[in-house]
């Protein structure tokens, strides 16, 4: 759906035979098998395509153990989108029924329950956030702040008050899609684009600043392209409402941030966004030491585990490549893990609950920031 | 899980050894198996065509689940391939008779970093990449860097007797390996002496070392380290022709001076080349050369260098274009830019000493533009591993619109390789300089070594008597 035809043949013929991303592909790292690495990947769409092989319960694990976390484009001196040439075998997976049953469970899961989680609007107002029901700005909070990392949430809500913009958030927020997106459902993903826009149409907002980067890049484009009406609406992410505030002085820095840090690039936001300025401005701001910058950063970090859904067939792989992430920012030295997104936030954490990790601390840059700032 | 009792039997025998999760039967990993980076085999899917697939794929975590695994294989008499990167041009771990795929990813560890005698050991299936990260984290370099290097593994380094673009200076993958560990085909397990030189009889690791998975399965390796150089430093020179560019490459090196490396092209890639990294139009034969290490060292030996290509009338260009060429090294083995089908071509690339290099050259450049020129065919060519005695000519043929049939695309392919191959023996030169054999070259072998070909058959019968190791490859006749 995304590709054209002859995008998807060009990516075909350009990844089954090339290696040339094998060491910046960390899901190959993990699996150690050529079947799951970009090349593995391509002769067996080729395969398929040519009726050369069947899709079966082996062809469906290969492709739901991926990350699609853009960093194998972004090596590749070509250019392939091969994240996107998965998504779309995916979707012909999942129409045949093929799917890994916990992703077939997971998506009609979500269908039905797309507003899972917290009610926004009441954790924001149990935490004393002012919240206007006429502002024509919506913040848009996505799953995993209504859920597992509500602090984000409040962080931000602060934030809002302390800069002095009224806001608002849907009471009854859906997600955007993005999962059924990744895990090639488009039928459910069209669905919960539909209804997204309705409500954020309803809302009647001019502008729309996501908290998690997975929603911004469905707000950004996807919705559309999945049906959600949502044009005419300012889509921003939280980064750079932040910078914004901090460079214009709506918020102030009541006290430095002491701690050596070190920040995830979310592979959405660095990648297909490109904002790799925002969050180092922001961090230039409120840090009291320089940030130190892990080995891979800003365009060509590594992934946190959590593109793709991959821990929604693979929780394991998901781990370790978080694990993975996690060490690289040990070896800097910094004992603050700064994301710019909470389900990176989240991924990191749950590694390292698993692993009884404590000597390095994961924080979303919203409430780095409202700490600075004097409002947590 | 096979409808063939004996397979089933064996993959049973399998699971036992290295886990039920770590032994593969399905198609689609079947599929990935089949194929390396070799030409052939991926016109033969892309057309297509029935490839030969392994019968198993393992993953093993240790040398013990190797040496098992050859004792199984010995005892059922089922070939067994090593399989590293699978980033090889020669076919090498196509599994011709199918069998057992020992995928030894698995096996990727650092084992230890010498930091007082500049040795690494590690085991086999780590990513030449990612090994070359860490050392540089402490400070050192492998200092190999083929144009794998982003998939390949150490194990396939060694295997293939593979080179980088630094050869000149710190040597090709077997003058860079210390000792190494060997599951043999009995599943024995060997260690080579602790140290590459000596004299203590013949050296059995350079036995092992390009024996591409005939021998043995190595599953430790370790190798020399270099510390990352303070400064590498470019020039380049274009000459008049490729002769003198040949002989100041020769003077630089019988001099003794070491550089790093030496690239200097023909003709019609030197245009090319100019052209694209400098915007010149220029003829003449292009050459970038570079040195590393410590900056008094390095200014010394460029300035000896000038001396030397100044001399035979080179041109300086200056630095840009071998700091252009060493920050995008790799970028042509990226597809669109790198040769893939549906063009046809290879790499014919061959070492001899420097008094039969130039006519080695001319020789294949006749035969190949002449006698394919109702393919259009091109041919190109550089001079890029420069040795104490001699260098390799890495040449190309391409044509851009082969047969579609393939048994007629493959009929000419090998027309071509036996031809460009059979030049570079009558010529003073070798099948391969650092490619290797695999299946694509292995039917030659006989023809290179001539009567000293029953003394390396017989290594291999004593070392492998039933013949489980990697049948098809080196030419080794396949016992059943």
């Amino acid at each position: 759906m995304f590709l054209s035809e002859e995008e998807r043949d060009e990516t075909i013929w350009a990844c089954r035979f090339c290696m040339m991303c094998h060491c910046a592909d960390r899901v190959g790292q993990v699996v150690k098998r050529e079947s799951y690495t970009p090349r593995g990947r391509g002769a067996i769409i080729f395969g398929l395509d040519e009726g050369l092989l069947d899709y079966d319960e082996g062809v469906a694990d290969i492709m739901y153990t991926t990350l699609n976390d853009r960093i194998l484009q972004h090596w590749c001196v070509g250019n392939y989108d091969h994240e996107e040439l998965i998504i779309d075998t995916r979707a012909r997976i999942f129409a045949k029924g093929l799917a890994p049953e916990g992703v077939i469970a997971y998506a009609k899961n979500l269908r039905k329950n797309p507003m899972r989680g917290g009610d926004p609007v009441k954790i924001l107002s149990d935490s004393g956030v002012t919240m206007d029901s006429n502002s024509d700005t919506l913040m848009f909070c996505g799953s995993a702040v209504r859920d597992s990392q509500q602090a984000t949430l409040i962080a931000a809500g602060k934030l809002f008050n302390q800069a002095g913009k009224a806001f608002k958030v849907l009471e009854d927020e859906p997600s955007s899609g993005w999962a059924l997106y990744q895990l090639g459902d488009f039928e459910g993903a069209k669905q919960l684009s539909a209804l997204l826009a309705e409500k954020i149409r309803d809302s009647k907002v001019s502008t729309l600043v996501a908290l998690d980067a997975d929603s911004y890049r469905m707000l950004m484009g996807r919705t559309t392209r999945f049906g959600g009406d949502i044009k005419g609406i300012k889509i921003l992410h939280m980064n750079a409402v932040m910078a914004e505030w901090l460079r214009d002085n709506q918020i102030s820095v009541a006290g430095m941030i002491s701690d050596a840090a070190t920040y995830h690039d979310p592979c959405v936001l660095a990648r297909f966004f490109e904002d790799i300025e925002s969050p180092r401005f922001i961090l230039s701001q409120i840090l009291d030491n320089d940030l130190k910058e892990m080995a891979t950063n800003k365009k060509l970090a590594n992934g946190c585990g959590a593109g793709g859904m991959l821990a929604v067939h693979r929780a394991d792989v998901a781990e370790d490549v978080a694990v993975m992430r996690i060490d690289e920012a040990r070896e800097t030295g910094a004992s603050l893990l700064i994301s710019g997104c909470p389900r990176c936030d989240e991924t990191f954490k749950k590694a390292m609950t698993a692993r009884g990790t404590e000597d390095i601390k994961v924080v979303n840059l919203v409430e780095l920031v409202a700490e600075a700032a004097g409002v947590t | 899980m096979s409808e063939n009792l004996l397979l089933s039997i064996i993959q049973n025998e399998l699971q036992d050894i290295v886990g039920y999760e770590d032994v593969s039967v399905r198609e689609a990993e079947r599929l990935a198996y089949s194929l390396d980076f070799y030409l052939v085999p991926q016109m033969w899917l892309d057309r297509r065509q029935t490839l030969q697939k392994p019968d198993f794929i393992v993953f093993p975590e240790s040398v013990a689940e190797v040496s098992r695994i050859h004792k199984l294989a010995t005892r059922h008499g089922i070939p067994v391939i090593p399989y590293g990167g699978g980033t090889g041009s020669q076919g090498g771990v196509v599994p011709l008779y199918g069998g057992i795929i020992i995928d030894l990813k698995k096996m990727d560890r650092i084992i230890k970093i010498d930091e007082a005698s500049l040795t690494v050991t590690a085991q086999p299936g780590i990513n030449g990449q990612h090994l070359e990260w860490a050392l540089n984290k402490k400070g050192f370099t492998l200092a190999h860097y083929p144009a794998s290097e982003y998939g390949a593994t150490l194990g396939g380094y060694v295997a293939a007797r593979g080179s980088g673009t630094l050869s000149t200076k710190y040597g090709k993958a077997e003058d860079m390996v210390v000792s190494m560990e060997v599951v043999l085909a009995s599943g024995e397990i060997i260690r080579t002496l602790p140290v590459p030189n000596h004299a203590c009889g013949p050296g059995i690791l350079q036995l092992f070392v390009g024996s591409e998975g005939t021998l043995g399965t190595i599953t430790e390796i370790s190798m020399r380290l270099d510390p990352i150089p303070e400064v590498r430093q470019f020039n380049s020179y274009i000459f008049e022709d490729v002769r003198q560019g040949l002989e100041a490459g020769r003077r630089i090196m019988t001099q003794r001076l070491h550089p790093c490396v030496i690239r200097l092209y023909d003709s019609s890639s030197s245009e090319r080349v100019v052209k694209r990294v400098l915007d010149l139009d220029m003829k003449g034969s292009f050459m970038v050369v570079g040195s590393d290490g410590d900056r008094r060292f390095v200014d010394l030996e460029m300035q000896l260098i000038h001396e030397i290509c100044t001399e035979l009338k080179g041109k300086e260009l200056g630095p840009e274009p071998g700091e252009h060429w060493w920050k995008h090294r790799y970028d042509f083995y990226f597809p669109p830019h790198s040769l893939m089908l549906p063009e046809m071509f290879g790499t014919v690339e061959t070492t001899a000493t420097y008094d039969k290099i130039y006519n080695i050259f001319k020789a294949k450049q006749q035969v190949i533009t002449e006698e394919f020129k109702e393919w259009g065919t091109d041919y190109m060519a550089h001079f890029s591993h420069w040795f104490p005695w001699g260098v390799m000519v890495y040449d190309r043929f391409l044509i851009a619109k082969p047969p579609r049939d393939p048994h007629e695309a493959l009929q000419l392919h090998t027309e071509i390789w036996g031809k460009a191959a059979r030049t570079s023996l009558e010529h003073g030169g070798v099948l391969n300089d650092h490619h290797g054999i695999g299946f694509k070259l292995g039917w030659l072998m006989e023809e290179q070594y001539g009567a000293t070909w029953p003394t390396m058959q017989g290594i291999k019968d004593a070392l492998d008597p039933v013949g489980i190791m990697n049948p098809g490859k080196l030419g080794f006749i396949r016992r059943k």
